[in-house]
């Protein structure tokens, strides 16, 4: 018998079949789809009761960009396209939320709603039964089911994702009167939920190893040569080698692939496998007399997502195929790695820069292509650079640093007039244009730790023998805890009946919160300045179904001041106030009058007193659509 | 975490038709934008009581890197 000159098996003939089949199911698809489409237009066109009055809108969110820098440098001729916009259209500052920060006011824009009608107050949340802290926004549950071989334990369900922002985003109301829209890194959409149009994800969108962002640093005392291991998901580590070739030459070897590195600049993204996919970016940050190396978070990788961050979910991976790949990760600008020394200013503006750059090119792609919908894009570069950089405007006790660096806030300025400019070219007589921030910015010199105060006071109680608590309320004891603070806005009542140790009964808080409004407001820190300017109740400004979840109390700090980095986490300190040493040194969880955010338009509008409420319900209006009932914004078409 | 993870899945659960009726006529009243969001906060209240949770130190974990609390 003579052996087979080839083998033909039945893999060919299924691949052939495969193919087949997924061609003629195509086809099929695409013939109903086609034979449908009148009736869906006729039905699209049904729904869409009133009459459109523009054919595009246009997003363009700048984080934190302030109005009182905004209006001194339009003043000075230093931003050209917003003084034109404001001349030619319309300009008023923006009322934001209380309080005052991103996750909360961008789910306001995209809603309509107060915070107690979208469940977003702070960037945390804590949990009732156990005080642990959340993030607000979204919530990964782990495969609920496992099956157990011996000493492994292997899921046999899969992950979810829990979107914690409730309501419904203005584009999801457009989508459903056949209005399609490109929504771009607004913050608050991981992950991502199903409408008509592509989303990107932002704020909140974790890094591989599902923290909101963990740098690395590795460095070698001696010799020319650094082994570590790059951290991945579930303590592992890539291994890697750095070899110095001379003095600002460096070989790096991982995953089998070599790369050359350059003293003081990034490498492109480069691609990891832990399994799952990644991309980081290393910076070699020195070469003698130690060797040293920073790598950015290691960020899920667009092209090939271990967790959802574009709708639908190939986005990202067309975004990736057509721009290149780009930073995914919710915070992306290491602001940690700049506060702890692993990088210099330069390298992380050099990080800003590039993402910015990044997130223009997905921008101005979207409006290439868009000549009906909405496009919708938030650049945060702004507010991080803010944050960082503030202290060249207003010195802390941090100093000020690098001279090279005192007009960098100014620059970061002119560089988003720059692409204000850009975006008026796509904005014809059938395009309203909005030019938005979410809230302002001032410095940050002081903190505040209020757990210190509630201690002193009386309202807070640590464990016997403690004088001072540790992070997330370490050392508290609750059974004589009537009020706390952790997060950035506010404090909590423990309350009987919801906190899981509660003790002050429903009938004591308004009477608690009364008392503690009249003595935190107008707080004077050691040298006599208020730091406090009013203290909000809570149920007062807020109204909806989620108002349980909120802190009791809004804090409305002056400027300058702040939540302390202790209090922040739940830390209970002596010193009610400290100085703030950090980079860090521009903020805006102050009191929501103190920093609105900006609204420039190239169509007239009704601009007494707007609000951030007011965007999604203005857009649902230049649609032809009427808002819903329970949407509080109103149009400020005029 | 997992690989694939389900997003914004939807299920249907059949309910009495009377207590949807009375509940839709309340539901933007309270601020809700549909029924289903009142459904799934009313179940997710009694969730919340009733399944386990993460431990403390993986949910600090988690917000490892959130610049504002570092």
């Amino acid at each position: 018998m003579s052996s087979p000159l080839a083998y033909i098996g039945p893999g060919a003939g299924f691949a052939f079949l495969g193919s087949f089949l997924t061609i003629v199911l195509s086809l099929l698809v695409s013939l109903l789809s086609l034979l449908f489409w009148p009736f869906r237009l006729l039905w699209s066109l049904f729904r869409r009761r009133g009459q459109a009055r523009v054919k595009k809108t246009i997003f363009l969110g700048l984080d934190g960009l302030d109005p009182k820098l905004t209006e001194q440098w339009m003043q000075e001729g230093k931003l050209p396209n917003l003084a034109r916009l404001r001349e030619t259209g319309s300009y008023s500052r923006l009322r934001t939320t209380f309080p005052p920060l991103s996750p909360v006011a961008w789910s306001t824009f995209a809603t309509g709603v107060n915070p107690a009608r979208h469940n977003i107050f702070d960037f945390l949340n804590r949990n009732l039964r156990t005080y642990a802290p959340e993030l607000s926004s979204a919530r990964v549950h782990p495969p609920s089911r496992h099956l157990r071989i011996g000493k492994w334990t292997i899921p046999i369900s899969r992950a979810s994702v829990e979107m914690r922002r409730k309501s419904e985003p203005f584009w999801k109301i457009l989508g459903r009167h056949a209005v399609s829209s490109t929504i771009l890194r607004i913050p608050i959409t991981f992950p991502p939920e199903p409408f008509r149009g592509q989303l990107l994800s932002a704020m909140s969108t974790p890094d591989l190893l599902g923290t909101q962002g963990t740098f690395s640093r590795f460095s070698a005392a001696e010799g020319n040569t650094l082994r570590g291991g790059l951290p991945g998901p579930d303590q592992s580590a890539l291994p890697f080698t750095l070899r110095v070739l001379s003095d600002n030459n460096a070989e790096l070897l991982i995953q089998g692939r070599k790369h050359k590195l350059q003293t003081g600049q990034y490498s492109p993204w480069l691609r990891v496998r832990f399994p799952a996919c990644g991309i980081v970016r290393f910076l070699l940050t020195s070469t003698s007399p130690e060797i040293s190396l920073y790598a950015t978070p290691v960020q899920i990788d667009p092209e090939n997502p271990a967790l959802p961050i574009s709708y639908p979910s190939y986005y990202a991976v067309y975004l990736a195929k057509l721009l290149g790949s780009f930073a995914t990760l919710g915070m992306a600008e290491d602001t940690w790695a700049l506060n702890e020394g692993a990088i210099d200013e330069d390298a992380f503006l050099e990080q800003a820069r590039t993402i910015q750059k990044e997130r223009e090119a997905m921008f101005f792609s979207a409006l290439e292509r868009t000549s009906r919908g909405v496009v919708a894009c938030v650049f945060d570069t702004t507010d991080r650079v803010q944050h960082m950089f503030y202290r060249y405007l207003e010195p802390t006790a941090h100093g000020a640093g690098d001279a090279r660096h005192a007009g960098v806030i100014e620059q970061l300025y002119r560089d988003m007039d720059r692409v204000v400019g850009e975006t008026m070219k796509y904005a014809d007589k059938d395009t309203a244009l909005f030019v938005l921030s979410d809230h302002g910015f001032c410095g940050f010199r002081r903190g505040v730790n209020l757990n210190a105060w509630l201690h002193q006071h009386g309202y807070l109680a640590l464990k016997p023998g403690l004088t001072e608590g540790g992070e997330y309320f370490d050392g508290i004891d609750w059974n004589r805890t009537r009020a706390y603070t952790f997060g950035l806005s506010g404090i909590y009542l423990n309350l009987s009946g919801r906190e899981a140790q509660g003790i002050v009964m429903a009938e004591e808080a308004a009477a608690l919160k009364q008392e503690l409004q009249a003595k935190l407001a107008g707080l004077a820190d050691d040298d006599g300045s208020v730091a406090i300017c009013d203290v909000y109740d809570s149920a007062v400004i807020y109204n909806g179904p989620y108002l349980d979840a909120a802190p009791d109390l809004i804090l409305g700090f002056a400027a300058g001041y702040r939540a302390s980095w202790g209090a922040a986490v739940g830390r209970v300190t002596a010193a009610v106030f400290e100085d703030n040493t950090k980079c860090w040194s521009g903020d805006h969880c102050v009191d929501p009058a103190l920093v609105p955010g900006v609204l420039f338009s190239n169509r007239k509008m009704d601009l007494r007193n707007p609000g951030i409420e007011d965007m999604a319900p203005t857009v649902l209006r230049l649609f032809g659509i009427d808002p819903p009932q329970w949407m509080e914004g109103k149009s400020l078409w005029v | 975490m997992g690989l694939n993870p389900r997003v914004g899945l939807k299920e249907s659960v059949k309910l009495n038709k009377s207590i949807c009726q009375r509940a839709r006529a309340l539901v933007e009243k309270a601020g809700y934008s549909s029924l289903e969001e009142f459904i799934e906060h009313a179940m997710e209240r009694d969730l919340a009581r009733l399944e386990q949770t993460e431990s403390k130190d993986a949910l600090v974990e988690k917000l490892k890197g959130l610049g504002y609390l570092k």
